[in-house]
């Protein structure tokens, strides 16, 4: 069973560790310690791979392979009715419109770019709103708790968070395919390599599962006004800046809302929660429990 | 010999292979359609008489009701306009047909403009009064000729693209459900809702023969026929219910043409809601989309 789970995640373009993304983002460690000259004396230590921290995330992500099925492909569903409901009630509203304006190809590259950009927005949003509002930190910690990055840090995330993003998903593309289905009718598709969104399958490539690493690349200052590089995701990890660098793929609304932390500016990464706290999310039972006895013992205070 | 026993399998199965919905619907409907309207535009230049060209107009509503070239090939995106202009020109086209018959000009210079080539501007030249001129007969046949060399192209696209080998199901289903809404949708507001004046064909009296050629292309699409159309896609794809719905409200928006009925505006709307909601919904034309984005 074990290894249908990982086979999964391993073909699927969607998933952040398929193999082709794995293999890129190995190739482009192997040319930053060979351009920098680094010491790559961390990355290849056993001590790293098998921290007991690390341990908790390969086990976690096969629980998370039922999280997923249980609780996100339901929420899939209803982005159809979340996108129907949209297109629905702008017809019913405003009438039908007739698209003359963009070709089939410019139709494409719009929904491609907008659901994007979207799903972008709302992600950074929903992360900004699980740091900030106490009661959704308590399931986010969950997260923050990993003392070591690897790729499987990735999916370290409390079932209540996974059905927030569901909802997110569900919301956010809804919307999307709502309106250009009111506008573009049922002529819409995607421009996919993989079967992916193209501009997903573009930043996975890129190193994307660099960013829960201990390899510290950095677009440099200008680039990452733009976009988060594998450097500023590991500054969000590390326990002095979890309050910065909450995008997603794009760094362009940290830098509009006042959350950007640019890379040449953090030179120290400590992750992980404080040693006290860190204790409560060792087990898988800690992971899943934690957050809501803390939550039951402050109501209770 | 085992090649030629391998091509000969090969051969053998491709003339069994099940047909998409969109190659069968250019089969059976587009290029019939196309080779139809060519039919009658070569018999109305023969005699320019008013009942040769409302077949004519019959034939070619329905070619441009359901065009699909333009979104084959990008190339022919324009090419209904070069055949009708009603309701994409903002000049009076019958002003300036009145200078190109008074023009002394040869025809194919007289006729300068794309918009001078069409359909609409044919009428004007066979109807603005009660007989044909010898210069407006001249002016007639190089606009059919054009009309003629603009539905080879529509036609040979057609046939083009039915020789291609990979084609892609979701597309060419999204492609047919967006022409039945857009044909139901034109039609209501361009050529019914509008007050008389403004109404497709006035001179020649085809408005209403045109509006029943689009809804006649439209029954070809969605009705129950022998060929396999998109009632059949639709049905298979679990919108049986819907589908005969929609059938429904075509046969009563037809009814309603062909009585002249006072309410052919609300029928064929119903028909374009069931559609647009009922339709797109239940086919799931996105589903594939929804879960493409990559979480």
């Amino acid at each position: 069973m074990n290894d249908l789970i990982v086979f999964e995640y391993l073909i699927n373009p969607n998933k952040r560790i398929f193999w082709v993304y794995i293999i890129s983002s190995i190739l482009i460690t192997f040319i930053y310690f060979i351009y920098t000259k680094k010491s790559n004396k961390v990355i290849l230590s056993s001590k790293l791979w098998l921290h007991p921290s690390a341990k908790l995330d390969y086990s976690y992500f096969f629980l998370g392979y039922f999280i997923n099925v249980f609780l996100l492909i339901p929420f899939i569903l209803s982005a159809k009715s979340v996108a129907f409901a949209v297109s629905r009630f702008l017809y019913l509203n405003f009438g039908m419109v007739q698209n003359t304006f963009f070709s089939y190809k410019e139709t494409l590259l719009l929904y491609t770019l907008a659901l994007f950009v979207c799903s972008d927005f709302t992600r950074y949003i929903l992360h900004r709103l699980l740091h900030e509002v106490k009661f959704l930190w308590e399931f986010h910690k969950v997260h923050h708790s990993a003392k070591v990055l690897n790729p499987l840090t990735f999916y370290r995330v409390h079932p209540v968070e996974n059905i927030l993003f569901g909802l997110r998903y569900s919301l956010s593309v809804g919307f999307v395919t709502g309106i250009f289905v009111y506008f573009f009718g049922a002529m819409i598709d995607i421009y996919m390599i993989f079967g992916a969104n193209v501009f997903i399958v573009i930043f996975s490539l890129l190193g994307s599962n660099l960013r829960h690493t201990h390899v510290p690349i950095s677009y440099g200052k200008y680039l990452e006004k733009i976009f988060i590089s594998p450097k500023q995701h590991q500054i969000h990890h590390s326990n002095k800046h979890f309050d910065k660098n909450y995008g997603g793929y794009l760094a362009i609304w940290d830098y509009m809302f006042g959350s950007l932390k640019l890379s040449k500016d953090v030179k120290v990464l400590k992750f992980g929660l404080r040693k006290e706290q860190m204790k409560e999310y060792t087990t898988i039972r800690g992971i899943l429990f934690f957050p809501f006895r803390n939550l039951f013992n402050r109501r209770q205070l | 010999m085992k090649k030629i026993f391998l091509i000969l399998i090969i051969s053998f199965m491709s003339l069994f292979a099940k047909d998409t919905m969109l190659d069968s619907i250019l089969k059976n409907v587009s290029i019939v359609n196309v080779d139809n309207t060519i039919k009658n535009a070569q018999i109305l230049k023969k005699d320019y008489s008013a009942q040769n060209f409302t077949t004519f107009i019959k034939s070619w509503k329905k070619v441009e009701a359901f065009y699909f070239a333009g979104d084959i090939d990008d190339n022919y995106i324009d090419t209904p306009r070069y055949i009708d202009v009603f309701h994409n020109l903002k000049e009076d086209l019958s002003v300036q047909m009145q200078r190109v018959i008074d023009s002394k000009d040869e025809p194919q210079i007289a006729l300068f403009k794309n918009s001078f080539k069409t359909v609409n501007a044919l009428e004007y030249i066979l109807f603005n009064d009660k007989t044909i001129t010898k210069r407006e007969k001249a002016i007639a046949d190089v606009i059919v000729d054009s009309i003629i060399s603009k539905l080879d192209d529509i036609k040979e696209v057609y046939e083009g693209y039915l020789t291609r080998t990979k084609k892609d199901d979701l597309w060419e289903n999204s492609l047919v459900m967006n022409t039945l809404i857009a044909s139901t949708y034109k039609l209501k507001e361009w050529r019914i809702k509008v007050p008389h004046k403004e109404k497709e064909y006035i001179l020649s009296n085809n408005t209403n023969a045109a509006i029943v050629a689009i809804l006649e292309a439209n029954e070809e699409i969605i009705g129950e026929q022998k060929y396999y159309n998109f009632a059949n896609m639709a049905k298979e794809n679990g919108a049986k219910k819907e589908t005969i719905e929609a059938q429904a409200l075509l046969n009563k928006a037809l009814k309603s043409a062909k009585n002249n009925s006072k309410d052919l505006y609300d029928a064929v709307n119903e028909l374009h809601v069931s559609y647009f909601l009922s339709l797109i919904e239940q086919l799931s034309i996105t589903a594939k989309i929804l879960e493409a984005d990559g979480d």
